[in-house]
C-alpha cells in the first residue's frame, strides 16, 4: 500500500474546516508565509497522531489578527472584535485539532487507523527534536481573509506487512 | 419542563458556540471543561442532554461515559459526542456506551440542533 499522498489531503481538510466552521476560505499561497518578523507573537497549536502504522505531529502558525477573525466567525462576533489572549490560544488548539481530525480521518480511510491526542498550543515554537527521520513532511500555507497561515505534518508511515511479502 | 444541556469540551471556545447554537430555545446550558467537572456537574444537575468531547485533559470523555453508565441514577442520561476524533474504534467504543448520536467538529450549528432536537424538546424563545 503506498505511502498517502499528502497535499490533496490537507487540502481538503483545511478547505472543509474554514467553510464548515468559521464561514470562510482559504486560498493556498505558493511560498510559506514568512514568520521571522514577529515569529515570537505567532501563535501555535500541535496535536499528535499517533497509531500502529502512523504516527507523528501536525502543527499550525497563524498571526494574532487571524485568530481574532476566527474566534469573531466561530462566535457570531463582528468582524472587527479583537479576542482575549487565552481565545486566541484556545483557536489555534481547536483550528489544529479539526484539522488534525479531518486529516486522521482520511489516513484512517486509507488504511492508517489513528488516534489524536490532546492540542497543545503555545507562541513560541520549541525546536522540534529530530531525532526520528520522517519520511513523509508536508509544508504549506495559504491566506483566509488575507491573513496567512501555516500548517507542518511530520508524519512517519510504517508499511502494512502485505508490502513486504518476503519479510 | 425545559431541558438542561450540559456541554463538555476542554476548548472554552467550542462550549461558547455550542452555548450560542442552543441559546435561542428555551433552556438552560452549563458548561464543564473536562470529564471530572462533568461527572459533578452532572450528578448536580441532571442534565437531559450532554454534548461530550472526547480529546480533554484530567479525564476524557470515554472515562465520563463509562461512571456516567455505571451511576444508576445517571446512566440513561442521553449523550451526542462532538469530537474532532473520527477513528472507528473510537465511534464503536462509544457507540457501546450508549452515546445516541455522534458528531465530527468542524460542525455546524444546525447539525447539532437537528441530531439534538430528537433528544430533547427544542422551543423557540418567544420574540420580543
Amino acid at each position: 500500500m503506498p505511502t498517502p499522498a499528502l497535499a490533496p489531503i490537507v487540502a481538503a481538510a483545511v478547505h472543509k474546516v474554514l467553510s464548515t466552521q468559521f464561514g470562510l476560505a482559504a486560498e493556498p499561497l505558493e511560498k510559506l508565509p514568512a514568520v521571522a518578523a514577529g515569529y515570537a507573537a505567532m501563535l501555535h497549536g500541535t496535536v499528535a497522531m499517533f497509531g500502529a502504522r502512523v504516527y507523528g505531529d501536525i502543527c499550525l502558525s497563524l498571526p494574532d489578527a487571524l485568530a481574532d477573525k476566527l474566534v469573531a466567525h466561530m462566535l457570531g462576533l463582528p468582524d472587527s472584535s479583537t479576542a482575549s489572549d487565552p481565545d486566541k490560544l484556545d483557536l489555534a488548539g481547536e483550528f489544529c485539532n479539526m484539522l488534525a481530525g479531518q486529516i486522521g480521518a482520511a489516513l484512517t480511510g486509507s488504511g492508517y487507523l489513528n488516534d489524536l491526542g490532546t492540542p497543545q498550543v503555545s507562541r513560541v515554537r520549541e525546536d522540534a527534536e529530530d531525532a526520528e527521520p520522517f519520511e513523509s513532511r508536508f509544508e504549506g500555507g495559504w491566506t483566509c481573509a488575507g491573513l496567512p497561515f501555516s500548517l507542518s505534518l511530520s508524519l512517519r508511515f510504517e508499511p502494512h506487512e502485505s508490502d513486504n511479502p518476503q519479510c | 419542563m425545559n431541558p438542561t444541556i450540559l456541554s463538555v469540551d476542554d476548548s472554552s471556545l467550542v462550549r461558547r458556540a455550542v452555548s450560542r447554537a442552543f441559546a435561542r430555545f428555551e433552556c438552560t446550558i452549563i458548561e464543564a471543561e473536562n470529564g471530572e467537572v462533568g461527572l459533578h456537574q452532572t450528578r448536580q444537575h441532571k442534565p437531559d442532554l450532554i454534548v461530550l468531547d472526547y480529546n480533554m485533559p484530567v479525564m476524557d470523555g470515554v472515562e465520563m461515559l463509562k461512571q456516567l453508565r455505571a451511576d444508576e441514577s445517571l446512566k440513561g442520561t442521553k449523550v451526542i459526542m462532538l469530537t474532532a476524533n473520527s477513528n472507528p474504534e473510537t465511534v464503536t467504543a462509544v457507540a457501546r456506551l450508549g452515546v445516541r448520536d455522534y458528531i465530527t467538529k468542524p460542525f455546524q450549528e444546525d447539525q447539532l440542533l437537528a441530531k439534538a432536537a430528537r433528544l430533547v424538546a427544542l422551543v423557540p424563545k418567544a420574540t420580543e
